[in-house]
């Protein structure tokens, strides 16, 4: 039974003699809206009233009609249930139910309109204040509770605050929809960029519902192609709208012959000048930035034009399984400053090799797996999806990731068997860092278990020996431990035919030593015993250089 | 740096190698595998082997496996004996292709 407080004053002011008892509804009412509610509609609120006592549900009905709102009374749970499955949570606006009813209590009624509709909001009255059943209501998701005998004012106000969180909830809802099929069009986008090339491998996921990646592809005079890769500063709805923005402009400037360090310059001065204007930019916040890496290609891919705004520079995987930065003359991201002019920087390439590009969001989740952005595109690019997955769940940035194999009249994509060089490690260690190379050594373990968890201990101990003596030797002998020589590593992978490529090169003059010689360490001699180690340890050893690059193989 | 310890033992000397046997634990391994023999000689204590113990490394480089050499030769020079005391695949091998398993005792530990 529930009791209402200063009822009958109320309810004389508000012109009523006496609570007509109202009926719980015993059929679905015909003229349901299908539409959620939204502020300024022109009908009204709709609210089901729930309570086993007549009384308190005629009093309740008519409190809900007396503030405005249309009202259905249930005088049970089940009740309440059947009516809400035939009209639709939707048409309504508000559940006020009691707590404790014969059969199912408001509680129950609670969880299970959360489960159907979680937007609907709900006022459970009861008569049992205990902090228990407060606290359970409340994590159920209720939106608020009355204490029993209710206070008039106190049912209208808790009323109009849960019919605002509904139509707020509701309206929330619909933007985030509209937010998830951007988002799904931006998606479909960046996948029609690379429709019609099987080998052109993209990976791509938004921090949010969109983002602020983007990839464009378009044909070029003479049979030639641009790829257009970019990344909006941040990761919302506005670096959506600005990637898009950038996109159209771009497509529409370059269709209609504008040179593209025009139209880089020209949407930069855009930026610059009126989207980041000062008294422009307090308005929109934060200022718009896009990293831009333009790649134009001629027919055969074979010669390559990079233009570079703030983008990270792109990596070449030679066939030979090298993997080298492009140098790029690479300028701030678009929309810093005014005098920001991108330079073009041609490249010619081999047929076979791979081009890999990727936005910065990749570098920050390596980061956070402590692995290079090379190993990281490697595990995205050949990693089961759920592993991808899991990587990319806590990424703080967007991430696009391309790979786009040169020389398309090969095709050596098409092959059955291709098994490209896929990279690790790329690393330039200067001589006089001999001495740590234990932690060289730990780190390029991690890389490596990360890249092929499945490696046996063993293995992996042999291959961490090949490149612990073959890259002391390059930083002892052919840097001469001097800070100012270097000596670099890169590892590669086929991932097929589970072969490990290591190529080491230091600035040395070499030697004149034939390294095959030295496999027998048993003539007790104390030199070139690295050698035997990698000689035997190895598949292959190729020197080139005199000794100054050494390319070992070892299958794992 | 690992840190080496010695268990003498009155007709062998034994050292133990706490971790890897390379590069940056050379000059460690060196000092203490020459001191353990130096002790012994000096207690006269009547040794014939030298036991290092390097079950506990995953790996032996060049420059752990050239130490092993130099002790070899400093050992056979006083009509002693080594023998080295392993337990991980990847360092058998290393031992094996390499030969040295010709000039000293490999004990194999599980």
């Amino acid at each position: 039974m529930a009791f209402l407080k200063f009822w009958w004053q109320w309810a004389d002011i508000s012109g009523m003699n006496a609570p007509v008892a109202i009926p719980p509804t015993s059929a679905p009412q015909a003229d349901r809206r299908a539409e959620p509610a939204a502020f300024g509609r022109e009908d009204v609120a709709r609210v089901l009233i729930v309570d086993d006592d007549s009384f308190t549900r005629s009093l309740l009905h008519h409190a809900a009609k007396l503030a405005g709102h249309d009202a259905v009374s249930a005088d049970s749970a089940a009740s309440a249930r059947d009516i809400i499955e035939t009209d639709g949570a939707a048409s309504f606006d508000c559940v006020v139910a009691d707590y404790l009813m014969p059969g199912e209590t408001g509680l129950q009624l609670l969880h299970w309109l959360q489960a159907h509709d979680a937007s609907l909001a709900v006022i459970i009255v009861t008569g049992n204040s205990e902090r228990d059943v407060i606290t359970a209501m409340l994590r159920g998701g209720a939106i608020d509770f009355l204490d029993k005998p209710i206070d008039p004012d106190a049912f209208v106000n808790a009323l109009n605050r849960a019919i605002s969180e509904t139509v707020c909830c509701r309206a929330g809802e619909l933007q985030r929809a509209a937010v998830r099929a951007m988002g799904e069009m931006q998606h479909q986008a960046i996948l029609r960029g690379v429709a019609g090339t099987a080998a052109f491998d993209v990976r791509y996921r938004a921090l949010r519902d969109v983002g602020g990646d983007f990839l464009m592809r378009m044909p070029l005079e003479d049979d030639g192609e641009l790829l257009l890769v970019g990344d909006v500063a941040g990761h919302d709805v506005r670096s959506s709208y600005a990637a898009a923005y950038f996109q159209g402009l771009a497509f529409g400037a370059l269709a209609n012959g504008q040179p593209l360090k025009d139209m880089l310059q020209g949407f930069n001065r855009t930026l610059v000048e009126e989207w980041n204007a000062v008294g422009f930019t307090a308005a929109v916040a934060p200022i718009t930035s896009v990293s831009v890496c333009a790649v134009e290609f001629d027919a055969s891919r074979l010669r390559v034009v990079v233009s570079n705004a703030g983008f990270p520079n792109p990596c070449r995987v030679s066939r030979d399984g090298r993997v080298t930065e492009i140098e790029t003359a690479r300028t701030n991201p678009l929309g810093w400053f005014v005098n920001t002019v991108p330079r073009s920087t041609h490249h010619t390439f081999e047929a076979g090799e791979t081009l890999l590009l990727w936005t910065d969001g990749l570098c920050e989740v390596a980061e956070r797996n402590g692995v290079s952005p090379l190993a990281m595109t490697t595990v995205l690019m050949n990693a089961e999806a759920t592993r991808s997955d899991e990587l990319l769940r806590d990424a703080p940035d967007d991430v696009l990731v391309v790979s786009l194999p040169m020389d398309r009249r090969d095709a050596p994509e098409a092959s059955a068997h291709w098994d490209p060089w896929w990279p690790v490690l790329m690393e330039e260690m200067p001589g006089a860092d001999h001495g740590r190379i234990d932690a060289l050594q730990a780190n390029w373990e991690h890389q490596l278990r990360f890249v092929v968890p499945g490696m046996s201990e063993a293995r992996l101990l042999d291959i961490l020996l090949v490149l612990r003596e073959s890259v002391l030797n390059a930083m002892c002998h052919g840097c001469n431990r001097e800070a100012r020589r270097r000596a670099t590593l890169t590892v590669c992978l086929r991932l097929r035919s589970r072969l490990l490529r290591a190529t080491i090169e230091d600035a040395g003059e070499g030697h004149d030593f034939d390294p095959a010689q030295h496999h027998d360490g048993a003539d007790l001699a104390e030199f070139h015993r690295g050698l035997a180690l990698i000689n035997n340890l190895a598949s292959s050893v190729k020197v080139a250089r005199r000794g100054s690059r050494l390319t070992i193989d070892v299958r794992y | 740096m690992p840190t080496l310890s010695t268990a003498p033992s009155t007709d062998s000397v034994h050292v133990i190698i706490p971790g890897d046997l390379t590069s940056t634990s050379f000059d460690q391994a060196k000092l203490s595998v020459f001191q353990a023999m130096a002790d012994a000689d000096a207690r006269r204590d009547p040794w014939r082997t030298l036991r290092i113990d390097l079950g506990n490394a995953r790996m032996v480089d060049s420059v752990g496996l050239n130490l092993l050499v130099h002790v070899i030769k400093h050992v056979e020079q006083h009509g002693h004996h080594l023998e080295i005391v392993i337990s991980h695949p990847s360092v058998a091998r290393a031992i094996a292709f390499t030969r040295l398993d010709t000039k000293l005792t490999v004990i194999r530990r599980a």
